[in-house]
């Protein structure tokens, strides 16, 4: 099964990029190299995209070679920032948009990115600065920044000090002149133990030296949060992995033979030293080799997650889907029938990989769609596409490729964006840690999300088109009847949403309901639904009152989803983010406007 | 009369108005946690009958309370149900829909009325047999003359407030209530110039402070007291939850310790903490579970177990619940949260019924749409 995804994802991966065939490393070997961090055994690439994303706040970065700006390998970066090269710490990562910054510290006010070399001066100010700042006030924006930027250099210092400790010495020739010495001076350190001293000064120098590689090594055990490498005996047992300072302790021991793959990583380091490229990429093959043999359960999905870190499919999908709505608006003004079964087809196709995309990103977590904001935005968007492509093949009223690429594109680019804040793939807090959860109640509200949206995308259509020229009597009542049936779905699901939510609360939390702000967000929903339902019911609203309150739902959703979120309090407080706060604002203004203009425009009509 | 009394409550104006004034309560009640903890947030807005706004003291109703929207709620749907839909095949769907709903408003109301919380802090090995709740309080009057137990008197902090002298049969004198704050700041004061005239209080100044909201602060109940019977007036006391330990209290020479301490939920059995797990995703600090192992022995004759309770996985004894809920930073130690609650049943059943009926409902009209299109 997974091997069948892999080949599927090669097969697109080629299709769509031919990134790697210009280069000497082969960094793309280097790439697929499992490293455990965070908790999660991931490709070196997925690390070293977080990683970039956490810093630059981008998953790609440019570097001017020979005058002209080319855009390097995520994990290129990466090994030279580990590996303390002088490029990386001269490539300009470090966004500074504060001016007040910048003046501050004498930057030039011409750029906006900065180099570890150019900040390196700084850096004891900064993060000086940073810890004099209150923590029971909220900060000002000035403030904020500065803590922003004194994580980002807290984190890349700490990748320089994650693989290697020291950048005087090569990590080859420190390697292997510590397996020689560790040995004499464990059996030196034995002798003094028992006799209490050591005659010769030789033998005293080189135990002090012992003593000293054994803080090190400690120290740098603890500090380092990357680790690299397997057990010998059984590399698939995560928690034996180890960095670099345990492994260099775990010689202590007398038997100890040293791990093969640090050997490989030494080698690496000298073959990039020499700029020996054939022996490099042959280690890496090796390298690669060896976790092909002794990690058979997980090396698939490695491959699997570093083929879909690449390709990004979803990026794809969001371009496609952008492209799909400029053929389907062509349609609407040309009405060329072609350009219409460009968009359908495309949109069929673009469908098709969001779905095995999704289907991927389980395969790869082993969990279901929905475990963050940004799956949840993913899976928002695909769960109303299908909805859309099922209402189309019903009521076949052309609009359903339309309403898909909008829905589409608006949900990718909401993850697109929630991808560059976080790590999309990060372990779950331990009250989440519940596939059975993950996979009821989360799935089902946000099906019920994914309808609410669709609701409001129709009647936002609805009112679109009775505003651009008259509709007939029988296509708005085609379009309430969609909508009618879409809010059905959407309060069911909701509904079971909000019920399986509280028995999960109740198993983990011992209370059903709390009242809590996620809880309350999922409720007024379900209310929000039901007052529709209640108010055709009662007469109070015709066409146009139903297809107002459906775009008005878009708002109840969107505060549920984000919304309560931005709050930032309560049980359910993770995932937070204030910097959507003002496209939240601006959705919802959106909204209200929509629903003015149907309401000053649109002859309210009885259903019959 | 009664037709246009029962046509009012069955309404579908009137449940349309219900729940636009839900939505409304909702959304305040959801911004209203911003600046405060969802304890007064549930009390002030939810299970209250209206939201009121006090002006100069006196409170002002001017919104509905959820409970008073519960209520009428309940009302409607049963007489709508009764009323307005025939029994048919057809509405099966919807009658238990609305069923369910009045199985689930009331067992909401009910569950708000019963259920305590509370919590326990243990640390490893520690044996415990109560629970203490997060937010009431009570005044314990401890008599320690006996020599195979101790004698306990426990008056609800409740009664300080609304009673200016406290009498029973079962108190062995009487309190006199001369000043009671819901919370106060307590200060150190010049040697014998404090508030009482006796105990640790002729050292303390307090001073009435407005009650916290949020739910990291704790209220600090405090009472200015005096004891008398037949024969004895006693000095002045000061007693608040912010002074640690008891204070010694002599009437007709007999001793006794008094204290207010949070309320106290005793269990029928007894609760040990055997060790406490807190694991991590390997190579990083992400917590991955916490769990602890108990051992519960019964006061009747049921033979002893050790429990695991861990993330999503609360044990359940009889009415009682506990969950993982923190656990302490220094010593290995867990702090269990306690729910004793009756009624957890109801939404658990209610669901089932609605979600039962919409799908049938649902399902029913899809049925229908789909034949009528192939029509």
């Amino acid at each position: 099964m997974i091997k069948r995804f892999i080949f599927i994802f090669i097969f697109v991966y080629f299709s769509f990029s031919s990134l790697f065939a210009t280069q000497e490393y082969h960094y793309d070997v280097l790439g697929r190299i499992p490293v455990l961090y965070n908790g999660r055994l991931q490709p070196f690439e997925s690390f070293a995209r977080q990683m970039l994303i956490s810093i630059r706040e981008k998953s790609t970065i440019k570097r001017v070679v020979d005058g002209k700006s080319v855009s390097i390998p995520a994990s290129m970066w990466l090994w030279e920032v580990l590996t303390h090269t002088k490029y990386s710490m001269a490539d300009p990562i470090f966004l500074i948009h504060d001016r007040d910054i910048r003046h501050e510290f004498k930057l030039k006010d011409t750029q906006k990115s900065f180099s570890y070399t150019e900040l390196e001066p700084h850096i004891l100010n900064i993060q000086s600065k940073v810890l004099s700042f209150s923590t029971e006030k909220s900060l000002s924006v000035y403030e904020q920044n500065m803590k922003q930027l004194a994580g980002k250099l807290t984190l890349y210092i700490s990748l320089m000090h994650s693989f290697i400790p020291y950048h005087d010495i090569l990590f080859y020739d420190y390697v292997t002149a510590y397996h020689k010495r560790v040995k004499h001076g464990l059996s030196l350190f034995n002798r003094y133990n028992e006799s209490g001293f050591l005659s010769k000064e030789k033998d005293q120098l080189h135990l002090i030296e012992f003593n000293q590689d054994f803080k090190r090594h400690r120290q740098f055990s603890d500090i380092s949060q990357l680790s690299m490498y397997p057990s010998q005996s059984n590399p698939e047992d995560l928690e034996t992995w180890t960095n670099t300072g345990s492994e260099l302790l775990k010689h202590l021991d007398f038997n100890y033979e040293s791990n093969s793959v640090l050997l490989y990583f030494a080698s690496l380091t000298l073959y990039f030293d020499q700029h020996n490229i054939t022996s490099f990429n042959e280690t890496l093959d090796s390298l690669l080799a060896y976790y092909d043999a002794s990690l058979p359960n997980f090396f698939n999905v490695l491959t699997l997650e570093y083929y879909f870190t690449v390709m990004n499919p979803f990026y794809i999908c969001m371009v496609l889907y952008v492209f799909i709505l400029c053929a389907v608006l062509l349609f609407y003004l040309f009405d060329y029938a072609f350009l219409y079964l460009i968009a359908k087809y495309c949109c069929l196709f673009t469908f098709g990989l969001h779905t095995l995309s999704l289907i991927a990103r389980m395969i790869i977590l082993d969990r279901p769609p929905v475990i963050n904001l940004y799956s949840s935005a993913v899976f928002v968007g695909w769960v109303s596409i299908a909805l859309c492509l099922l209402q189309e093949r019903i009521f076949k009223n052309k609009l359903g490729y339309f309403m898909s690429s909008i829905l589409g594109f608006l949900t990718l680019i909401i993850a697109h964006h929630l991808a560059l804040q976080s790590d999309t793939m990060a372990q779950m807090q331990a009250v989440l840690d519940s596939n059975f959860w993950l996979s009821t109640h989360v799935i089902t509200i946000t099906l019920g999300y994914g309808g609410t949206f669709l609701a409001g995308m129709i009647a936002t259509c609805y009112v679109a088109i009775n505003i651009l020229r008259k509709a007939s009597h029988q296509q708005n009542l085609q379009l309430y009847k969609m909508v009618y049936a879409i809010i059905c779905f959407s309060l069911f699901f909701s509904f079971i949403g909000t019920v399986l939510g509280g028995i999960w609360a109740d198993q983990s939390w011992g209370r059903f309901w709390g009242w809590d702000p996620k809880e309350n967000g999922a409720l007024l929903i379900v209310i929000f639904n039901a007052i529709i339902l209640h108010a055709r019911l009662a007469g109070f609203s015709g066409i146009r009152g139903v297809m107002l309150m459906a775009i008005f739902g878009n708002i109840v959703t969107a505060f549920s989803w984000f919304g309560v979120n931005m709050l930032g309090v309560g049980l359910h407080s993770y995932g937070f983010m204030n910097e959507a706060f003002q496209w939240l604002m601006l959705y919802n203004v959106i909204q209200v406007i929509i629903v003015v203009i149907g309401y000053n425009f649109i002859l309210s009509k009885p259903v019959k | 009369m009664i037709s246009r009394f029962l046509r009012f409550f069955s309404s579908i104006q009137l449940a349309l108005f219900c729940f636009i004034a839900l939505f409304i309560i909702v959304l305040i009640g959801t911004f209203m946690q911003i600046d405060h903890g969802i304890y007064y947030v549930q009390k002030v807005y939810f299970h209250s009958l209206f939201i009121t706004i006090p002006i100069k003291g006196i409170p002002i109703p001017v919104f509905f309370g959820g409970t008073l929207i519960g209520t009428v709620l309940v009302i409607n749907l049963t007489l709508s149900t009764i009323l307005n839909i025939k029994f048919s095949y057809k509405n099966i769907g919807l009658i238990l829909i609305h069923f369910g709903f009045i199985v689930l408003l009331l067992g909401g109301g009910l569950s708000s009325c019963v259920v305590t919380e509370s919590q326990v802090y243990m640390e490893e090995n520690d044996t415990t047999f109560f629970s203490e709740d997060l937010y009431e309080t009570e005044l314990v009057i401890i008599d320690a003359s006996f020599s195979r137990y101790d004698y306990i008197i426990a008056v609800p902090i409740v009664d300080l407030k609304k009673k200016p002298i406290i009498e029973s049969d079962v108190l062995p004198f009487s309190i006199k209530v001369h000043s009671f704050y819901d919370n106060a700041q307590l200060s150190l004061s010049n040697l014998d110039q404090g508030v009482a005239s006796m105990g640790i209080g002729k050292n303390l100044h307090a001073k009435e402070i407005p009650l916290f909201t949020a739910d990291d602060q704790k209220n600090n109940p405090t009472a200015l007291l005096s004891f008398y019977n037949t024969d004895f007036v006693s000095d002045t006391m000061l007693v608040s939850l912010d002074i640690n330990g008891t204070q010694k209290l002599y009437i007709n020479d007999k001793l006794y310790y008094l204290q207010i301490r949070p309320k106290r939920l005793y269990f029928p059995f007894q609760l040990t903490l055997k060790s406490f797990d807190h694991d991590v995703y390997p190579g990083s600090n992400i917590p991955k579970n916490y769990s602890s192992l108990v051992t519960i022995q019964a006061y009747d004759d049921s033979p002893d177990r050790d429990v695991l309770i861990y993330m999503n996985h609360p044990l359940r004894y009889g009415y009682y619940t506990f969950y993982q809920a923190s656990f302490g930073e220094d010593v290995p130690s867990s702090v269990l949260q306690v729910v004793y609650n009756k009624s957890w049943y109801f939404p658990y059943v209610s669901s089932l019924i609605i979600a039962l009926g919409m799908g049938i409902h649902f399902f029913v009209h899809l049925i229908a749409f789909l034949k009528k299109r192939r029509l």
